[in-house]
């Protein structure tokens, strides 16, 4: 280990004060603010221009609202985590499903646009696959409203504890300060608010990383040769991509999740229908591939960590503060640290602005349309924009209650990966029928969430996927039937009444162009 | 540049520095055109366009490839762990370029 960097060398950056942490909190949040109040004064009329943005949004908010929302805090963390903890083979499994898992989404938008013009969301399309089954929306909507809530509390968790841990800020305040500051700004301009700060949010993540990764490299002595010797003498298949270890470790069981955290979610099925007709599908592939970069340049703080030869206890216990550490410790100005903080920062209220929007499609489509079909359009789009905040709300209940939330990341989980297989066979396979769908959710929770709780995460999840799949395929084998999609087309648009009135675009003084 | 400086930032930073300002130009750019278009079909019905029947398969092969190979060239050339940060400003300059890609007019009425 001769050839180990100096980890005593690395001292926190004095200067970074609570205020700072704060401001940055804060005036994210403000900014954001600002352009809502912009877009619900023009763009946002209703409550199908709230949760759906009229299906006029284009290519490049698609792709830049995409790659933010795909960008969770935690995925900026982890990357330079994983990298940390298993090397390149690390990075190489928690890179490459990534962005696959956006592209893969491809076939299912195309055929479901195409199929289901007027839909709004995945659980609506359950109702109309099946029948108007309550059963099946049922459990598709729950799936949602958990993911959702989970989507939300991971990062504002895994944000507070960054801020708290850099700028010496207690994380339950952090997590407050944190929330309102997002679903303020995501009241007042649902889906378009969130596609638009979520574009901006991309700016704000990509090059500030670039930036910071390379400043980073030059703070080591010796740069980025002194790194690679160093990160290879430790051990020689931490410059390697092929290190079984990591594959059955985490690689394999996250591709799988990661797939189920596209198709099975929401947030990313709103889009679907938000984004014009004929720029969904490359938007999912310009999205995927051009979110790739992220954590393949993040990732490389892992290996400084490694070259330092630091330990989980050196970062505080946990390996995804890895990436904060080094930004915070090794000499940087304390500019470049809050550009970094803003970078998480970014990464963590687009997701949470998207996921909130996802929310609210599914409480105006999916609760309160279903079952009460003669909600007022007022009330409707009350309703869409409350929901937000009361998501927001139990995330925090979540967080500051301090239980482990264990159980809902394992609910959650047995949920997504149940659904996968079967919501991909209703998709493309007409001869998938109700009882092959519920059964095969419900027995793939039930017996093969049992298997993970004894075999483990690897054949625990493909025992789920396996269950799931082949009791979808017995299910059409012992009910044969035939969907006809033209059912489909029967979902229409929301009451387009105008719920608060909206400024036409030519009463606006011409930008420059 | 003096002594001190060139210690604080590398060619290869002020090179990604740069072209991070150049992608951050072509995205507010871009950025701005979309905003506009967005108000501008403000006043515009939706209009029922063809959904896209290419799915992309060689693309998406092609980027899951490159996206592995920059992170394997790690283990073969040190200079390869720049490859991120030059292509994560891909990522923000591809997004400013999507918007120049865009002709809503062709989807509205």
């Amino acid at each position: 280990m001769g050839a180990q960097l100096d980890k005593t060398t690395l001292q926190l950056t004095p200067g970074l004060t609570p205020a700072i942490g704060y401001s940055l909190l804060i005036g994210l949040g403000l900014a954001s603010l600002a352009i809502a109040i912009i877009i619900r004064q023009y763009l946002v009329r209703n409550t199908h221009d709230f949760i759906i943005s009229d299906r006029k949004v284009g290519f490049g908010f698609g792709v830049g609202s995409v790659i933010a929302v795909w960008t969770w805090a935690m995925a900026v963390l982890m990357s330079s985590a994983m990298t940390f903890q298993w090397g390149l083979s690390g990075l190489f499994w928690f890179v490459v499903p990534n962005g696959l898992a956006v592209m893969a989404m491809i076939p299912f938008a195309r055929v479901l646009r195409k199929s289901m013009p007027h839909g709004y969301t995945i659980s609506e399309f359950t109702a109309y696959r099946f029948n108007q089954s309550q059963v099946a929306s049922a459990i598709v909507t729950a799936t949602m409203i958990f993911g959702i809530i989970l989507e939300i509390l991971i990062n504002l968790k895994g944000t507070s504890i960054v801020i708290s841990s850099i700028f010496g800020i207690n994380w339950e305040v952090a997590a407050i300060v944190g929330i309102i500051s997002v679903l303020v700004y995501s009241y007042f301009g649902g889906l378009w608010t969130s596609v638009m700060t979520a574009t901006i949010n991309t700016l704000m993540i990509t090059v500030p990383a670039a930036i910071i990764v390379s400043l980073v490299y030059d703070k080591v002595p010796g740069g980025a040769d002194a790194v690679i010797d160093a990160v290879g003498k430790a051990d020689p298949q931490n410059l390697s991509v092929l290190r079984p270890d990591a594959a059955a470790g985490f690689g394999i069981t996250l591709a799988f999740g990661l797939l189920a955290a596209t198709v099975a979610d929401q947030t990313f099925w709103q889009k679907v229908w938000s984004i014009r007709a004929d720029q969904v599908n490359r938007t999912f592939l310009w999205a995927g591939a051009l979110f790739y970069p992220i954590p393949i340049c993040l990732g490389m703080l892992g290996l400084v960590g490694i070259a330092y030869g630091l330990t989980p206890a050196d970062v505080g216990g946990d390996i995804a503060a890895v990436g904060p550490y080094l930004v915070s410790h090794i000499g940087l100005p304390v500019f470049v640290i809050v550009i970094y903080v803003l970078v998480i920062l970014a990464a963590c209220y687009s997701t949470i602005d998207g996921a909130s929007a996802a929310l609210s499609s599914v409480v105006a489509v999916d609760l309160v349309k279903r079952y009460a079909p003669g909600t007022s359009e007022k009330t409707l789009f009350a309703v869409a924009k409350i929901s937000m905040v009361l998501g927001g709300a139990i995330a925090l209940a979540i967080v500051l209650s301090g239980v482990d939330f264990t159980t809902l990341v394992l609910t959650t989980y047995a949920l997504k990966t149940a659904i996968l297989l079967p919501l991909v066979l209703a998709i493309l396979w007409p001869r998938t029928n109700t009882v092959g769908f519920v059964g095969g959710v419900v027995l793939a929770i039930a017996i093969g969430m049992t298997i993970r709780a004894y075999e483990g995460e690897l054949i625990g999840t493909l025992s789920i996927l396996a269950i799931s799949g082949l009791t979808v395929v017995a299910g059409a084998y012992l009910f044969p039937s035939r969907f006809d999609a033209k059912v489909l087309s029967a979902a229409r648009d929301l009451d387009r009444g105008v719920a608060e009135p909206a400024i036409a675009a030519t009463d606006l003084p011409k930008p420059a162009e | 540049m003096t002594a001190k400086e060139k210690a604080i930032m590398s060619t290869v930073t002020t090179i990604i520095l740069v072209l991070g300002l150049a992608a951050t130009a072509l995205f507010v750019a871009g950025f701005l055109r979309g905003l506009r278009q967005a108000l501008d079909s403000r006043n515009h019905a939706s209009k029922d366009v063809p959904v896209s029947e290419n799915e992309h398969w060689p693309s998406v092969i092609f980027a899951v490839i490159v996206s592995a190979l920059a992170i394997a060239a790690v283990g073969f050339t040190s200079a390869a762990v720049y490859v991120g940060p030059f292509l994560v400003l891909l990522t923000a300059a591809g997004t400013g370029l999507a918007f120049f890609l865009d002709h809503p007019d062709k989807s509205v009425s």
